[in-house]
């Protein structure tokens, strides 16, 4: 049984639609990425998966239960973009806290707690007040509350946000290891190598709709164009593949042959291995996840750097589109 | 568990702020004044001079003290020969006897003023003092005199007056102009305790004695300025305005975006989130009361030995008070999520509450003249008291939780001390019904902010 739940969601902020029939499904143990421009809807599709924005249609369950009860809450740890954690807590009492209000008993709350902020590197300053934080300290902060209740399901929105790259290393190695303990995270990043590095599954999020979803290999993955690499000294016979209906073209190290409906890269394997040549480089080609975003983003609606143009209208964007 | 966490939350967020600390200095600096103000009771001489010079015994109410309107009489009173007939520890319980001579400033002046007393007073409280002809018409026999003094004393000077006879006297004459004099012999009987007697105050442990023509007064009436005025009025007042103010950012602040998702993404009900949060703001405000009312309760037996409970029961008033306005910020701070219109919404309508309720109190005191209602009812002016009565239903019962106060803390009076301060003149509310009507309104505020909190996206 999937851990989120979606199908054909709708959100309507009066006349905008933030969200038009988003459908998802993430299972138990996944880490789960949503990418999408600002004001694509991701943010209000993790709002809506827990309750903090109402009024949609469609379906939406959260660990078997409709979205947004509270007794499912418990379950589910949750970071949001942009947080602003009352300064007068101290990073200790914060978490208490929230703590408190997940129904963590006394004795848990003083064995995680320290704990928690131990492995997110603020052990030294835990009794200090969050005023005296650094952005990235509060981001670990945020990071910290989210995990230390044990929950079955993690919402991250833009977790890595202010933290240096080193911060950002520890806190994917945290992700990987809440994984390893079958806990699901559901992450909305902006950061695609590290969304490329560390999640499961994409979905990428356009205008309120899911326009692409799946794995890291699949998405990533081109159809149809291979890499060759031949012995030292070998020359590819780039005439006699054009005969035979393939394209050749020879880009850094590698030749990439590219493939056309019905065609298939045995046929090159097997003449140059004909002509007694050596292959020792053959593999499909991928794209990163960047270069898929940007791929997949232009197709939907091409044109995507004229922002200001494509977000008016959509939530939190400008009221008066700019036309160069 | 979530509620005590709400609470902790709350109070750390009030002590956070300097307005915190700037309330507990001035309550701290409270506390010590009342704690080393000392009370130091006259001699009977100083007493009974004291009692009618002062302005309450000058003061005539007609209908023999019953009339809600106020008359000054301009006679002049002098008391001498005091003597102590028996011996006690304390003057006040002795009895006493002295000599008292009235002046008039006027011919017939003291027959008037006795004559207005006894009389039942008009709507203009007009003195029926000259006839048709211009003759004076006032005269009282020296049975009426006595009893005037008698009631004046009892009433302004808690005194017991067993024997009083008229002596001597100057008769007036209005053709010559000539004001008359009176004398008379007054017996007193002492009283086991202190508390109605004439006391100087100082401050300081003694240091810093305070001008008897100001501050000298009964010890019981010291007592409930303190606790009235001080606490009930003013220090009511500030400690509320100081409440809405530290208390009006809680709800604004939780509504942040950023800080609401994190509270709304917890196991917790929207509804039960703000009412836990609004009851936070007043577990603030009782705890701060209860501190500054107690200390000042304990520091005020010590030093007078008067222990006044009602004086306690303030610490539920003031919190029930802060309550109703409260309830105002929050509808307020849901509504807009701004602190500063939170802060001036509550002002303004506390302020239009006040406003209403002197106005009530107004009216009711004209009601309990039976001839200013026939006057108003027949010039067409009766709407006035039926406004009254339905804008006092409807709304909130702030003046009246005045009102109630002042009666409660006016038990540490004595019975005339109770009759000067004119109480019998406040309107004639109950607790059940002030404190219900009060509950509808703060149950309708917050019931409103409920649900609007709890259908708006975040």
């Amino acid at each position: 049984m999937p851990v989120i739940e979606t199908q054909q969601l709708i959100k309507n902020y009066r006349r905008i639609q933030a969200l038009k029939g988003v459908s998802i499904e993430v299972e138990k143990g996944e880490i789960y990425g949503l990418l999408g421009q600002n004001g694509a809807g991701k943010t209000t599709l993790i709002k809506v998966l827990l309750g903090i924005t109402r009024g949609w249609e469609g379906e939406a369950k959260l660990l078997g239960q409709q979205a947004g009860r509270p007794e499912v809450r418990s379950r589910i740890g949750y970071l949001p973009e942009d947080h602003q954690f009352p300064d007068y807590h101290t990073g200790y009492s914060l978490l208490d806290f929230y703590c408190q209000l997940l129904g963590v008993s006394r004795g848990d709350r003083q064995k995680r707690i320290p704990e928690m902020l131990d492995k997110v590197g603020l052990m030294g300053r835990m009794h200090y007040k969050l005023r005296t934080y650094s952005k990235g300290m509060k981001q670990r902060v945020g990071i910290a509350q989210a995990m230390v209740h044990n929950p079955e399901v993690i919402f991250l929105d833009e977790p890595t946000d202010g933290v240096d790259p080193i911060g950002r290393r520890e806190i994917r190695e945290i992700m990987m290891r809440l994984k390893d303990q079958g806990v699901t995270i559901f992450l909305n990043s902006h950061l695609l190598g590290e969304v490329e590095q560390i999640c499961d599954r994409v979905a990428i999020l356009q205008k309120g709709q899911v326009i692409r979803e799946g794995s890291i290999a699949e998405l990533t993955r081109q159809r149809g164009l291979f890499q060759v690499g031949l012995a030292p000294d070998q020359q590819l016979p780039k005439e006699e593949l054009a005969k035979i209906g393939f394209d050749a073209q020879f880009r850094g190290e590698f030749w990439e042959i590219g493939l056309t409906d019905g065609q298939s890269i045995d046929s090159v394997v097997d003449l140059l291995r004909g002509r007694g040549l050596s292959v020792r480089h053959l593999v499909e080609k991928r794209q990163t996840l960047e270069e898929l975003f940007m791929k997949t983003v232009d197709a939907a609606e091409p044109g995507v750097d004229r922002r200001a143009i494509r977000n008016a209208g959509e939530p939190g964007a400008p009221s008066q589109a700019i036309r160069k | 568990m979530k509620y005590l966490a709400i609470l902790k939350d709350s109070m750390r967020e009030a002590i956070d702020t300097k307005v915190f600390y700037a309330l507990a200095v001035l309550s701290l600096l409270v506390v010590v004044i009342v704690g080393s103000t000392s009370y130091t009771a006259v001699d009977a001489e100083t007493a009974f001079q004291s009692i009618v010079e002062q302005g309450v015994f000058h003061t005539i109410y007609a209908d023999k003290g019953n009339s809600p309107i106020p008359h000054g009489s301009d006679e002049q009173y002098r008391v001498r020969d005091v003597k102590a007939l028996t011996q006690a520890s304390e003057p006040s319980g002795c009895d006493h006897s002295f000599t008292l001579v009235v002046a008039e400033s006027a011919p017939y002046g003291f027959h008037d003023t006795v004559q207005f007393w006894a009389s039942k007073a008009d709507i203009r409280g007009k003195r029926r003092r000259y006839g048709s002809d211009g003759e004076i018409t006032a005269r009282v026999s020296d049975a009426e005199m006595t009893e005037f003094l008698k009631y004046q004393f009892w009433m302004a000077g808690n005194l017991d007056i067993v024997e009083i006879k008229k002596t001597a006297a100057v008769e007036p004459d209005s053709k010559a102009k000539l004001s008359g004099s009176y004398t008379f012999e007054v017996k007193t009987k002492g009283h086991a305790g202190v508390r109605g007697w004439r006391h100087d105050v100082s401050l300081l442990f003694g240091l810093l004695t305070l001008p008897p023509a100001l501050f000298q007064t009964t010890l019981s009436k010291s007592v409930f300025y303190i606790e009235n005025t001080l606490f009930g009025g003013f220090g009511a007042w500030v400690a509320i305005l100081v409440g809405v103010i530290i208390t009006a950012f809680f709800i604004p602040n939780m509504l942040r975006k950023g800080t609401i998702d994190m509270l709304l993404a917890k196991p917790i009900h929207r509804g039960t989130l703000l009412i836990y949060k609004y009851i936070g703001g007043l577990t603030f405000v009782f705890l701060s009361s209860a501190i500054a009312i107690g200390s000042s309760w304990l520091v005020l037996g010590l030093r007078s030995g008067i222990w006044s409970p009602g004086f306690l029961v303030m610490i539920f008033v003031v919190t029930f008070f802060f309550a109703i306005l409260y309830s105002i910020s929050t509808l307020f701070g849901v509504l807009t999520r701004s602190p500063i219109v939170a802060i001036l919404a509550t002002c303004m309508i506390w302020f239009v509450l006040f406003l209403l309720g002197l106005a009530y109190q107004g009216v009711s005191a004209l009601k309990k003249e039976e001839m200013v209602v026939k006057e108003m009812e027949e010039n067409g002016w009766g709407w006035v008291f039926t406004t009254s009565d339905v804008v006092h239903f409807v709304l909130p019962r702030t003046s009246d939780l005045d009102v109630l106060s002042a009666k409660m803390l006016a038990q540490v009076l004595t019975e005339g001390e109770r009759k000067s301060a004119r109480l019998d003149l406040l309107p004639d509310v109950t607790w059940g019904e002030s404190l219900g009507a009060s509950f509808v309104f703060i149950a309708i505020m917050l019931g409103l902010a409920t649900w609007r909190f709890s259908r708006k996206d975040y």
